[in-house]
């Protein structure tokens, strides 16, 4: 096995030997420094690469480790370009540096699949900087041409006369020289550790021996423990507090109250803050058990008659009514579709979703005066800093934040609402804090995908083909809870129409309108982020625009994209699930095709269902063109792994609300797929188009819901356009054991 | 005062008699590798062995461990001494988050000790236990595997 | 909502089909009227006509049957290889794939005591009992088969209860002793967390079984 020491939590000290202040020039990649005064002789040759002078190479891993794999490629990138040895570089987690923010979005985070789309060319020119560096200063020494040097297995090797010599060796020169601008980066074909074969994944170890810390594991000198209970009313308050004998339970140390239990950095309008209470103890466990004695009234407040019906009606109202905010216009597709005899309108809508990491939230803190160090698994690491520094006024720099692994982040972890409640309960007792959720508070008190609906409205010529488009979506914002900016959004945020405003399709006159709806619940990104939603109503709506004219699903968007590489995916994804051949007695297909986050990915899903709704997935074939697949096995492990993420909200999973609280408290009622059900073959493909990397680890689960409705279509006739399908007795044979005696399976296809 | 065999050696916890067992196993005995995900016996992330047997330590009252031998993912191997299925969920590069794992890991030990050659059904039996990251299909191929590299064993 | 319609259900129904009748048949020698019992006067007690005793066995049976139907009872009786949760309309299959398994005790890998132990657990939920001689015994684990009671009429249910091949070798008297002291029949009237109990109380429960039995624990033909 390979001999990769994984820092999994920064090293304190870390940051004075990078430093925030310096930012401009790490943001160039080159910063140079031969600061020794953390005492290990560490050099940074920029703040992803530090080569001790016994030569240990040190790469930092910037973006957060939930699954997706980026503790193996990122550093695998920087190996590569640099000429390190993978199998003896040191990987440590970074701090906040400006060096890591996103580039598009001057933020440090990780999401949004961005961790290798963003980052590959910045690490390959980082690296390149810092080899040209350690050449340089080889060249000096040895006095000869750099243009005979190469750098490999950490060492430089002057390929003339075959002298070779450790980075180390020059790694103290190679901090005072000048930086080259444009270092040279290597060409695709030089690639050895990325881009072709898998590497054995650095976290797999630690996480199959019990090893791997993840934040709820963190622990600390002097820690004490807290759990946390907050208002579960959307606006509610807490109207009496009844402490019982709290104060005398073993292990008591305080009581918290947090006024704002859900803070984000800017509050949209009709947001509501919820009261939160935490009670501290010397063990979790005894805090667990002391907050139970307390006893809490709550005032529901103004939402206390919110439910799930109430709400899909306030869409369907909004659907009807005339506020609308033009996202996009290109032609006329009003009077086009006025004009026309051949139309076609259909509405959908994606349930409320909880993120439900199987880690639930939790961090630990140390407030000292004007110093925060956190401890979490965050997807946020400047969001933490950004939040905290606004709500306690300690500067930015002051705010340390050490990200563990992540037992799952899926987007709720790009916000610091539960690092702040760790702060908060710290800097009231003065000690460090480790504060856990109990999953209730989780899945109650998650920030929630919100429930979308979209309505498509087409005109199609004589041939079948559609002349115009006029979409409608209503969400509410899912990016503000997620914003770093004091900055609220107007008319929509840039996530929510993704997947209808553009879309791998040409529609000569299109009309998006949005309605940002403003509700009491709290929403933000979720694994999928908009497109999922979105693209869920686009490939369902365009499997009908094909149907009605009984034409072919794939060459119908074939005849409909614009581009090559929608259109070879298509072709690979109907060859390998044998689309065009006799398909097995019972068995149908339904495809669907994305285009998110610079990835394009077909999929076909093949299932049988009988009369009563009961399917059975047999395959689904997924084709996927995210430029080049830089880990194929980790990038086959992410689709696969969107397939569960797809399939469960398609199926199963919703988040329901009654008398203004959220009803699913567990996965007794959040039900996500289980072993049992996860049955089907799965074929990726991956289709090298070489072209600039796309994102992978959100487009998995994008094209699942529909590809599966337009394959249930394709078995009934009958189209579902409400997620998810247990709403229309649509389960798998497993979960149609589990319904309660009230719900009885009832015949739904006739035909079947 | 309970005692009881972790591991292999023997351990006392003044812990209150009706605190989990996971909660004692990370908190006060320091093994972080059980972990929380529910807390009502849903989800299985909190798995360790008693004796011959698997138990949901979220809802294991640490006073049913008296005098009873409790292993835990820590107790199973290490990096230099890989239990046979670890190894497997190493060569399948199974977890993905990883939070899960051990779980998993544990449930899918104790199926193999008493059905060393467990059909898709036999898993889907034993192994109920939840993964949001969907890392099932791994799973399942890590436990054959692991059937196969036990059977090659012996 | 549903769990309180329930019980309010149960709140009509069961004095008028048990309690009264409880009350009457222990704590009245007085003559009597009552649906399905005709009087008796006081001189005749000890020579009740054989027909009346089987009428007022086969009420009480059914009484009996109430609590037998339960959730907290047929739950874990059931007719097939799967135990039930939830209460009333809300039962279903017992999640995670949970099976009988060859001895009634879950499958390998998935049983019973794999998260039932020998107390309800009033932090996780997870309902418990304990063994009879051992109170750190988790006897948790679901009625053979052969006394699964999901589906069956009150004729079936009662010839299958009183089958020895079929209820472990136990005589109507066996029966009552077992529904008395086995504290996996005990734990429904205390299943802990949310769950519904029995209805009726426990020494109710017995004394109708006893006279059922003492009235020659008669079942309906069909």
């Amino acid at each position: 096995m390979k001999n990769i020491t994984v820092n999994n939590i920064s090293r304190r000290g870390f940051l004075k030997t990078t430093g925030l202040a310096t930012g401009g020039l790490l943001l160039q990649g080159c910063f140079l420094s031969s600061d020794k005064k953390d005492g290990s002789k560490a050099i940074p040759l920029n703040a992803y690469i530090r080569i001790t002078e016994d030569n240990f190479v040190t790469l930092i891993v910037h973006q957060a480790e939930m699954g997706q794999g980026a503790q193996t490629t990122l550093p695998a990138i920087l190996a590569d370009e640099l000429g390190a040895d993978w199998s003896s570089v040191i990987l440590e987690n970074g701090l906040t540096d400006p060096a890591f923010q996103n580039p598009k979005f001057k933020f440090q985070f990780t999401g949004n699949a961005e961790s290798i789309r963003s980052f590959h060319d910045i690490l390959r020119k980082t690296a390149a900087t810092a080899r040209e560096l350690l050449k340089e200063a080889a060249a000096e020494a040895w006095g000869v041409d750099v243009g005979s040097l190469v750098a490999k297995d950490s060492h430089i090797l002057d390929q003339k006369n075959g002298k070779k010599a450790p980075f180390g060796d020059f790694v103290v020169r190679a901090g005072t020289l000048q930086a080259p601008e444009n270092p040279k980066i290597k060409a695709r074909s030089e690639w050895t550790l990325v881009g072709g074969k898998s590497l054995p994944r650095v976290d797999v170890p630690d996480k199959v021996t019990g090893k791997a810390i993840f934040g709820i594991d963190v622990a600390l000198e002097g820690l004490l423990h807290a759990a946390v209970t907050i208002c579960p009313y959307f606006g509610g308050t807490i109207k009496e507090l009844h402490e019982n004998d709290l104060r005398n339970m073993p292990g008591f140390i305080d009581l918290v109250r947090i006024p704002v239990a859900n803070p984000i950095v800017a509050y949209p309008p009709g947001f509501t803050k919820q009261e939160g209470i935490a009670v501290v103890a010397e063990s979790y466990w005894q805090a667990r058990m002391a907050l139970k004695k307390l006893q809490i009234v709550y005032e529901p407040g103004p939402n206390a008659a919110l439910d799930s019906e109430s709400l899909y009606s306030l869409y369907e109202d909004t659907l009807q009514g005339s506020e609308w905010h033009e996202s996009l216009k290109e032609g006329d597709a009003q009077k086009t579709i006025h004009t026309s005899n051949d139309r076609h309108t259909a509405t959908y809508y994606s349930a409320w979703q909880s993120h439900a990491t199987m880690e639930p939230m939790n961090a630990t803190a140390e407030f000292k005066e004007d110093r925060i160090e956190i401890w979490a698994p965050t997807q946020g690491q400047e969001m933490a800093q950004i939040l905290l520094s606004k709500e306690f006024g300690v500067p930015q720099e002051n705010i340390i934040v050490n990200r563990t692994y992540l037992g799952g982040g899926f987007g709720r972890r790009l916000l610091a609402d539960y690092i702040y409640l760790a702060a908060y309960v710290s800097k009231q007792v003065k000690r460090p804090v480790k504060l856990i959720w109990s999953r209730e508070e989780d899945m109650q008190h998650d920030y929630y995908r919100p429930g979308t609906m979209q309505s498509l409205t087409a005109s199609l010529d004589t041939k079948g083909m559609p002349t115009a488009l006029h979409a409608k979506a209503i969400s509410p914002t899912i990016l503000q809870a997620a914003t770093g900016a004091d900055y609220v959004f107007e008319g929509e945020d840039p996530s929510f129409p993704e997947g209808i405003k553009e879309t791998p399709y040409r529609f000569e006159n299109f009309l998006l309108d949005v309605n940002m709806i403003r509700l009491p619940i709290q929403t933000s990104v979720w694994r999928s982020t908009g497109f999922g939603p979105n693209v869920f109503a686009l490939e369902s709506f365009i499997d009908e625009l094909a149907a009605k004219n009984g034409k072919d699903p794939i060459p119908f968007r074939k005849e409909l994209i614009t581009e090559e590489r929608s259109a070879s995916i298509l072709d690979a994804v109907a060859e390998a699930s044998g689309w065009y051949k006799p398909k097995k007695e019972g068995h149908y297909m339904g495809v669907a095709l994305t285009h998110s986050f610079e990835t394009f990915a077909a999929q076909i899903i093949e299932l049988s269902i009988d009369g009563y709704g009961i399917l059975d997935i047999h395959k689904i074939t997924t084709a996927v063109d995210c430029g080049i697949a830089l880990d194929p096995a980790i990038c086959r492990a992410s689709i696969e792994s969107g397939i569960t993420w797809g399939l469960t909200q398609a199926l199963s999973s919703e988040i329901t609300f009654k008398n203004g609280r959220t009803v699913e408290s567990n996965f007794h009622d959040f039900k996500i797929l289980t072993p049992a059900e996860f049955k089907m073959e799965l074929e990726t493909i991956f289709v090298d188009s070489g072209a600039k990397i796309g994102g992978i680890a959100e487009s998995g689960p994008i094209p699942v819901a529909p590809a599966l409705c337009n394959a249930i279509f394709a078995a009934t006739g009958k189209r579902f356009r409400t997620l998810p399908l247990k709403k229309h007795g649509i389960y798998t044979r497993y979960a149609s054991n589990y319904l309660p005696k009230k719900e009885k399976l009832t015949k739904k296809f006739a035909a079947l | 005062m309970i005692q009881f065999n972790l591991n292999g050696k023997e351990v006392e916890v003044k812990d209150d008699p009706n605190t989990p067992l996971l909660w004692v196993l990370r908190d006060s005995l320091g093994l972080k590798g059980t972990k929380f995900g529910c807390g009502k016996a849903l989800c299985g992330a909190c798995t360790v062995h008693l004796a011959d047997t698997t138990v949901r330590s979220c809802s294991f009252p640490v006073r049913y461990a008296e005098g009873k031998s409790i292993t835990t993912i820590e107790g199973l191997g290490d990096a230099e001494r890989l239990h046979i299925v670890q190894a497997a969920w190493i060569e399948e590069q199974v977890p993905q988050c990883g939070y899960c794992q051990p779980g998993f890991v544990m449930a899918a030990v104790k199926l193999l000790e008493r059905n060393p050659d467990p059909t898709e059904e036999d898993i889907n039996n034993a192994i109920t236990n939840l993964c949001r990251c969907g890392t099932y299909s791994r799973i399942k191929k890590a436990i054959h595997t692991a059937a196969r590299n036990i059977k090659a064993q012996n | 909502m549903k769990k309180k319609a329930a019980s309010m259900l149960f709140k009509k129904k069961w004095p008028q089909g048990i309690l009264v009748l409880v009350v009457l048949l222990f704590t009245s020698a007085s003559a009597f009227t009552i649906k399905g019992l005709t009087s008796v006067s006081k001189e005749y007690r000890t020579i009740t006509p054989v027909q009346e005793n089987e009428q007022r066995s086969l009420k009480l049976f059914r009484e009996v049957t109430k609590v037998l139907r339960h959730a907290r009872c047929i739950n874990c009786h059931p007719s097939d290889n799967f135990p039930r949760q939830g209460d009333g309309d809300e039962t279903h299959r017992h999640l995670m794939n949970v099976q009988r398994g060859p001895e009634d005790r879950g499958m390998l890998g998935m049983q019973c005591t794999n998260c039932h132990q020998s107390s309800n657990n009033e932090a996780s939920g997870v309902p418990g009992a304990p063994e009879p001689d051992n109170p750190d015994l988790s006897r948790w684990h679901l009625a053979p088969l052969s006394m699964g009671w999901m589906g069956l009429t009150d004729a079936e249910l009662g010839a299958r209860l009183l089958d020895k091949e079929q209820n472990g070798g136990m005589n109507p008297e066996d029966l009552v002793e077992h529904m008395k002291d086995d504290p996996l029949v005990l734990w429904g009237w205390n299943p802990g967390s949310d769950r519904e109990p029995i209805p009726i109380s426990h020494d109710d429960f017995i004394k109708i079984l006893e006279e059922w039995v003492a009235t020659g624990a008669h079942v309906p033909e069909q």
